[in-house]
């Protein structure tokens, strides 16, 4: 009986290994790739995925002779990336069966990501496997590996924190003017002077469709390229003005040069009073230019600079904390697919036993057919050969049931064992 | 039934601490054993039905036990009905809340299991049934007002304090405890009005008078200008959502307080337990 022996390898490198000028040098094109990929198919590789976003290039593939395989792999890669083997192969690593499940699975959960938790990567290894499923390269192996990847990345990201705790300073002040106000198309932001950072969560919050947008600067100029910027209509006003509309707005993005503070916490209790709604200070300026003392006003919420850091930091711990969870559902997960691929043994043994009895069956009719059966008709030898499949299939059916009952257990000591028996019986 | 009472209790205590637990630690074990408990400890409530339907329907006369019976299942009733309406998003938090003070109520009229000292339900008019469901969503409603108004001052403090947002994450935001606050109590004083409106109308056919001036029904005239109180500061705005939700947890302490101590030490006039 020929046994089953496909294997899954893969090769790669990523920021954690290799520069970015190497890196790219393996960022194939379509067009190349196309061309890889038929190179590899007359290299005994069975089934192939490529993986290349901006942190990493992997490889992928399935081979009865794996190791073949893998140098095959490795020499495309040096033909097709135009660099030495000795350029890139100390920053290629190359992994074998469970190793390469895991480190899939770890990938597509994010947990590889130069930003543990972030959500780009599975939407990117799920582009690169269609790519590879249209272009025929994938099979019942692949097919099945990538599919548990997908399925383990939504469980991390359901079932743990990992994703849920944002690290940009930009994107968690956006995230806390969420908390603040639920609905943002019904709020209104004031954007005092221009910055790097503060321009990006003003751009965040155009994201989330924010209402109304005031923009206060010393150069209206710069205040018009904001406004073009961001692509939304907003008032421009200049920074001597800021009193008048602070009464109009829920956040408050200051990041001007001002060595003294723009808001007090005697300007900020005055507007309270006129309101019923919280109101959001976001201090990005460098020295401050509102004063910390406005933090103690009820239903006002001032963070500085600092203080955004630090909840990055926090949300950072939170999510390395949350790696450890998310690494017991990988093992878990891999360790379903592991029992998957070994019961892939047990097919080759059912088409054995099949192709044996069915042997066997044909090799009597035969004899018969020279001998006691050579008054037959052709149409009545066609019944007899019928008859003789029938009874040949229903008498394997049980066998082959109890078989694919034994393939669903096949981890377990027991039924290799009984697999073992199997093969020796039915070995040709 | 007493052991149904006490498993359902029990069954309450196990609701309120895993509600609080799934809040505290966020894992989805916890979370799953909430939904059972709650959804097992309301059958067990409303399993408790079919034993005092006979007392409520048949005789007109409810105990103490029962009156605090109608409000625990009332509150539940509101609680189903959130994990399915627009607020069901925000479940977990309001949950873990609403679900400690049921059983704190429902803890609280064990101590009158087996009472004897009962409410008439009189008179006896056809409005009667519409009267005590307005007035007992009026009741359950305020209590809404009052979770949400603590969620409120949670969340604030949580944003105050500036540090991760792994907390912040699993509560509702200050817009929506808001908008909350401001629909019980909306709600909460339109069915408590239309209740005592009709409870007025069935006095007036069956006694010719609108009011008997028990204490009681005083304390029911007050409860009703606390609630009016607070829904005219949240809807004109004149305070913060910060006073609004301080306001509304004072002025249900003293409802609350007073409404226990009434119905235990009041045991003459009209509503009162004899």
């Amino acid at each position: 009986m020929a046994e089953y022996t496909q294997q899954i390898g893969m090769v790669g490198m990523s920021h954690k290994t290799a520069s970015v000028e190497t890196r790219e040098c393996f960022a194939f094109d379509t067009a190349v790739l196309e061309s890889f990929v038929a190179n590899a198919k007359k290299n005994n590789i069975d089934e192939m995925v490529y993986i290349a976003t901006c942190n990493r290039m992997e490889l992928y593939f399935v081979s009865s002779q794996i190791d073949e395989a893998m140098q095959s792999v490795v020499q495309l890669l040096e033909q097709f990336a135009g660099l030495k083997r000795e350029q890139f192969e100390p920053v290629l690593y190359k992994k074998f069966h469970k190793d390469v499940i895991r480190h899939l699975l770890c990938v597509a959960s994010s947990l590889d990501s130069m930003v543990i938790g972030e959500n780009e990567i599975v939407g990117q290894v799920k582009n690169w496997y269609r790519w590879a499923a249209v272009h025929k390269t994938t099979g019942p192996i692949l097919n099945k590996l990538f599919h548990q990847a997908f399925r383990t990345a939504k469980r991390i990201r359901t079932q743990t924190e990992i994703a849920r705790n944002p690290l940009s300073i930009a994107f968690i002040a956006v995230e806390l003017a969420r908390k603040i106000f639920d609905d943002l198309e019904a709020s209104s932001v004031l954007l005092v002077g221009a910055g790097e950072m503060s321009e990006l969560i003003l751009k965040y919050l155009t994201k989330f469709k924010i209402g109304t947008i005031i923009l206060a600067n010393r150069s209206l100029h710069n205040a018009q390229r904001i406004a073009t910027e961001i692509n939304r209509e907003a008032t421009i006003i200049p920074l001597s003005e800021i009193i008048d509309v602070i009464p109009k707005v829920d956040i408050i993005i200051t990041s001007t040069g001002s060595h003294e503070y723009l808001l007090t916490k005697d300007m900020i209790t005055e507007h309270i009073k006129k309101r019923s709604q919280p109101l959001f200070l976001i201090d990005i300026a460098v020295p401050r230019n509102i004063e910390p003392a406005v933090s103690t006003i009820h239903d006002v919420f001032l963070y500085n600079i600092d203080n955004l850091k630090s909840i990055a930091d926090e949300n950072l711990k939170n999510r390395i904390h949350e790696t450890k969870l998310a690494m017991e559902l990988i093992d878990a997960d891999a360790e379903d697919f592991l029992h998957w691929y070994q019961s892939l043994e047990i097919v080759p043994l059912i088409v054995s036993i099949q192709e044996t009895f069915s042997t066997i069956r044909n090799e009597e009719l035969q004899k018969y057919r020279r001998r006691k059966l050579k008054h037959l008709s052709d149409d009545d030898f066609a019944i007899v050969e019928e008859l003789t499949n029938q009874i040949m299939s229903k008498t394997l059916h049980i066998p082959i049931s109890y078989l694919k009952d034994l393939s669903d257990n096949y981890h377990k000591k027991e039924s290799k064992e009984k697999t073992r028996l199997l093969q020796e019986m039915f070995k040709r | 039934m007493t052991l149904l009472v006490y498993v359902t209790f029990f069954t309450f205590i196990i609701a309120s601490v895993y509600s609080i637990l799934s809040i505290h630690r966020d894992a989805l074990s916890y979370i799953r054993v909430t939904k059972v408990a709650i959804i097992v400890a309301i059958i067990l409530l409303f399993s408790q039905g079919c034993f005092l339907y006979k007392t409520i329907v048949h005789a007109y006369k409810i105990n103490i036990f029962t009156f605090f019976y109608l409000i625990v299942v009332f509150l539940s009733l509101l609680l189903l009905f959130m994990s399915i309406s627009r607020w069901k998003d925000d479940f977990r938090a309001i949950s873990a809340i609403i679900t400690p003070l049921i059983t704190v109520i429902y803890g609280i009229s064990l101590l009158f299991y087996g009472s004897n000292r009962f409410m008439a339900v009189e008179p006896n008019h056809n409005l009667m049934f519409i009267h005590i469901v307005l007035s007992l969503l009026g009741e359950v409603l305020f209590f809404i007002a009052f979770a949400s108004a603590v969620l409120y001052l949670v969340v604030s403090w949580q944003l105050q304090k500036k540090s991760s947002m792994k907390f912040i994450y699993r509560f509702p935001s200050l817009g929506v405890l808001n908008r909350l606050t401001n629909f019980s109590l909306s709600h909460s004083l339109a069915f408590f009005s239309v209740g005592i409106v009709i409870g007025i109308i069935m006095l007036f056919e069956v006694y010719n008078n609108i009011s008997l001036g028990s204490p009681k029904e005083i304390l029911m005239y007050a409860v009703w200008f606390i609630l009016c109180t607070v829904w005219v500061i949240a809807q004109s705005k004149i305070t913060s959502n910060f006073y609004v939700s301080i306001i509304t947890i004072i002025a249900f302490v003293i409802v609350i307080v007073l409404f226990i101590a009434t119905n235990v030490v009041i045991t003459t006039g009209f509503h009162s337990f004899r």
